[in-house]
C-alpha cells in the first residue's frame, strides 16, 4: 500500500551537502501498527514529511496506492495528501479559532464535500475518540490529552491509508501518554487503521505490531520480507 | 480525487472568523480603508450634489438667457472701449430675439442708518428689469423703476433689511439710509435670495442694495457696465439671441471685445469647471485609499507571517496553494469590502451634513456607491495579492515548523 525505495534526502548547508536518509526502504501494509524509532537528529521527521508528502527526496521512489507521486504536481499531492495521509502532530497543530468539531472537520471540508457530510462524519470521528462531549470547545478549553484525541480524529476522519503521527505523545505527561497510546492501539485494532508512530521513546515502540530503528540515515526493519526472516 | 472545491459560504465563514480573531488589526485594516472610501464617496458625492444643485440655480432662473460681459482681463483697464448705458438699456427695444436686458454697473460701499451701520457690500446699480430677470421677490415696497432716473432711491436686500429692522426701523419704506456719503430713500425691500452657488456671475442680493442706474453714473461716473443679463425673446434659440446681440454691439461700439455667453454654454463651463473639481477632489480621496490599500497589505503580511503554522496545517490536511491564496485573498477582500461599505455610509452622511450646511438639496449619488464598492474590492484584490501569493508559497514543512 505504501513503499518508500532508497530514498535520500540531503540537505544544502552553505557548500556542504548533509546527507540525512541514504537509501531508506520502507513498505507498509493496511493494518500495520509501525514505529520508528531513532535519536533526536537521526531524520525521524525528515522521513515522516517525506511520507506525508509534505517534502519530496532527493531520489528514490514512492508508492502510495500503486501510484508514484515523485511527479505529481501540488494539485494533485495535495489532493493525494488529503485522500491518503493523516497527521498527529507532537504540538497537536489545531487551529485556534475553531471548535474541536470544525477542527475535525477541515480535511473534510478541503475534499469539498457537504456540510451535513462533513458535520455527521467529523461527530461521529470525535466519538470514537470519546471526544463527544467537547464538540463546541476551543483548543485553549481542552487539556492536552484531550487535544490530542481531536487532532487524532483529525488525522483519522478522511479514512487515510495511513496515520502519521510524529512524537504524539512527546508534549503529554506520562499517564495521558499512555492514555493516547493506548487509543492509537484501539483503534489500530479494532478499526484497522494503519499507523506509523515516530518516537524516540522504547517504551512506545515496543507497544507497536512492527518496530523499525532509524540509523546512520538507514532503516532497519523497513521491509516486511526482512520481518519475516527475523 | 476531489473536484469539488470547497464551498464558498464556508469559505467566507471562515474568514470572518480568522478577521474577528484579530480584532485591533482587522479595525486598524477597516479603518484606513473606510477613511479612503468615505473621502472619496463624499467627494464624488458633493461634487455630484453641488454640479446639479448650481444646473438647479440656473435653471430657476431660466435657460433663456444670456449674459454679455467684457473679458475678465479687461475689466478695469482705463481707455478701453465700454458698453453705452443708453446702448445697454435700448438692447431688448431694439432686438425683436431680446425680451429683457439687465445692464449693471457695480460699486461697493457701507450702509448706515439711524446713523449706526447695517451692513456693506455691493451697490448695484440697475433696471427695471433686473428684479426680473434674476427672479428677485419683493418683500415690501417696489423695485427701481425707469421712472426713477437719477433719483435717490434704494432697494436694500434682505440681510440689509433686517440690520435696520433690528435698529428699530419698522417699515422699511420710506425710511432714509446712508450709502457712502450719500442719503437715500428706500423704496422697497427684498425677500431673502437662494444663495446661488457657482454661477458665472453673482447677484448677492440679500447683502447688497440696488439703485437706479442712472444715478450710480452720476455719483460714480468712472464706473462702467460689466454685465447684462439679457433673455431671449419666447421661441428664439438662444444661438440666434447670442449672435444679434453680438451684431447689436459690433455696430454701437466698435473695437469693443464682449463675451456673449447663453445659458446652456454657461452650464456647460459651469459643469466642466465642477467635473474638474470633483475630479481633484477624488484624486485626493485615491490617494488615501493608496494609503489605506498599503495598510491592508501590510496587515494581510504580517497575518500571514503570524499564521504560518495554520498554513503549514492547513497544507498537510490537504489545502493546495490555490485554497491558501484563496483564503487570504478573501480575507484582504471581505477588510476592504467591509471598511468600503462603511466608507460609503460615512461618505454618504459627511456628503448630507455638507448639503445641509450649504442648504443643497441632498440625494445620494448612485455613481460614488457603485466607485466605492467597486474600488474597495480592486483595493482587496491588488493589495491582497502579495500576502496571499506569499502564503501559498510557503513550504509546508517550513510553515509548521512555526512562528
Ligand atoms: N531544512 C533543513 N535544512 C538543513 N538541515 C535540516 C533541515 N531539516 C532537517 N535538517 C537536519 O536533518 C537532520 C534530521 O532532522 P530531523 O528529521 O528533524 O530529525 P529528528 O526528527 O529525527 O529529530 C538534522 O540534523 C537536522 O538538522
Ligand atoms: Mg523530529
Amino acid at each position: 500500500m505504501l513503499r518508500l525505495v532508497d530514498i535520500q534526502k540531503s540537505f544544502r548547508l552553505g557548500t556542504l551537502d548533509v546527507e540525512v536518509l541514504c537509501g531508506v526502504n520502507l513498505e507498509v501494509a493496511a493494518g500495520d501498527l509501525l514505529s520508528i524509532m531513532g535519536p533526536s537528529g537521526s531524520g525521524k521527521s525528515t522521513l515522516m514529511n517525506i511520507i506525508g508528502l509534505l517534502g519530496r527526496p532527493t531520489a528514490g521512489s514512492y508508492f502510495l496506492d500503486g501510484r508514484d507521486v515523485s511527479s505529481m504536481k501540488d494539485r494533485e499531492l495535495s489532493a493525494f495528501r488529503n485522500m491518503h495521509i493523516g497527521f498527529v502532530f507532537q504540538s497537536f497543530n489545531l487551529l485556534d479559532h475553531l471548535t474541536a468539531l470544525e477542527n475535525v472537520a477541515v480535511p473534510l471540508v478541503y475534499r469539498g464535500l457537504g456540510r451535513g457530510e462533513i458535520r455527521r462524519r467529523a461527530r461521529a470521528m470525535l466519538e470514537k475518540v470519546g471526544m463527544e462531549d467537547r464538540l463546541g470547545h476551543k483548543p485553549d478549553q481542552l487539556s492536552g490529552g484531550q487535544k490530542q484525541r481531536v487532532a487524532i480524529a483529525r488525522a483519522l476522519v478522511g479514512e487515510p491509508a495511513v496515520v502519521l503521527a510524529d512524537e504524539p505523545t512527546g508534549a503529554l505527561d506520562s499517564d495521558t501518554a499512555e492514555e493516547v497510546m493506548q487509543l492509537l492501539i484501539r483503534l489500530n485494532r479494532e478499526e484497522r487503521n494503519t499507523i506509523v508512530i515516530i518516537t524516540h521513546d522504547p517504551l512506545i515502540a515496543r507497544q507497536c505490531t512492527r518496530q523499525t530503528l532509524i540509523r546512520d540515515g538507514l532503516l532497519l526493519g523497513g521491509l516486511r520480507q526482512a520481518e519475516a526472516a527475523e | 480525487m476531489r473536484s469539488v472545491r470547497t464551498d464558498l459560504a464556508s469559505t467566507l465563514r471562515e474568514a470572518v472568523r480568522s478577521l474577528l480573531g484579530a480584532r485591533l488589526r482587522t479595525l486598524l485594516g477597516l479603518i484606513g480603508i473606510m477613511i479612503g472610501i468615505a473621502s472619496v464617496i463624499t467627494m464624488i458625492s458633493i461634487g455630484e450634489i453641488a454640479k446639479s444643485q448650481s444646473r438647479k440655480d440656473f435653471e430657476a432662473l431660466g435657460t433663456d438667457i444670456v449674459t454679455i460681459k467684457p473679458p475678465d482681463y479687461l475689466i478695469g483697464r482705463p481707455g478701453r472701449a465700454t458698453i453705452g448705458l443708453e446702448d445697454a438699456l435700448a438692447l431688448a427695444e431694439v432686438l425683436p430675439s431680446v425680451s429683457e436686458a439687465a445692464p449693471r454697473i457695480e460699486t461697493q460701499g457701507s450702509f448706515r442708518y439711524a446713523g449706526k451701520r447695517v451692513g456693506g457690500g455691493s451697490v448695484q446699480g440697475v433696471s427695471a428689469s433686473f428684479a426680473d430677470v434674476n427672479k428677485l421677490q419683493m418683500a415690501e415696497g417696489r423695485f427701481v423703476s425707469n421712472l426713477d432716473r437719477g433719483r435717490y432711491f434704494a432697494v436694500v436686500g434682505a440681510d440689509v433689511a433686517d440690520a435696520m429692522r433690528r435698529r428699530g426701523a419698522g417699515t422699511l419704506v420710506g425710511q432714509t439710509m446712508e450709502v457712502g456719503e450719500r442719503l437715500y430713500t428706500v423704496i422697497g425691500a427684498l425677500e431673502s435670495a437662494p444663495e446661488t452657488y457657482a454661477l458665472p456671475f453673482s447677484v448677492d442680493a440679500n447683502r447688497s442694495i440696488f439703485v437706479p442706474i442712472t444715478t450710480i453714473r452720476r455719483t460714480e461716473p468712472e464706473a462702467q457696465i460689466e454685465l447684462i443679463v439679457a433673455r431671449a425673446a419666447p421661441g428664439v434659440h438662444y444661438a440666434d439671441a447670442t449672435r444679434d446681440v453680438r451684431a447689436y454691439f459690433h455696430e454701437r461700439a466698435r473695437g469693443l471685445e464682449l463675451e456673449v455667453v447663453s445659458a446652456e454654454q454657461l452650464i456647460e463651463q459651469m459643469e466642466s469647471q465642477l467635473g474638474l473639481m470633483t475630479l481633484l477632489l477624488a484624486a485626493v480621496g485615491c490617494v488615501s485609499l493608496l494609503v489605506g490599500g498599503i495598510g491592508v497589505m501590510n496587515i494581510m503580511l504580517i497575518s500571514v507571517a503570524e499564521r504560518r503554522r495554520e498554513i503549514g496545517v492547513r497544507r498537510a490536511l490537504g489545502a493546495n496553494r490555490g485554497d491558501i491564496q484563496r483564503q487570504f485573498l478573501i480575507e484582504a477582500l471581505i477588510l476592504t469590502l467591509s471598511g468600503g461599505i462603511a466608507g460609503v455610509i460615512v461618505g454618504t452622511g459627511a456628503a448630507y451634513g455638507i448639503a445641509h450646511i450649504y442648504a443643497w438639496e441632498f440625494f445620494i449619488s448612485p455613481a460614488s456607491i457603485v466607485v466605492g464598492v467597486g474600488v474597495s474590492t480592486a483595493v482587496g484584490i491588488f493589495f491582497g495579492f502579495q500576502p496571499a501569493y506569499q502564503a501559498s508559497r510557503l513550504d509546508p514543512i517550513v510553515a509548521l515548523q512555526g512562528e
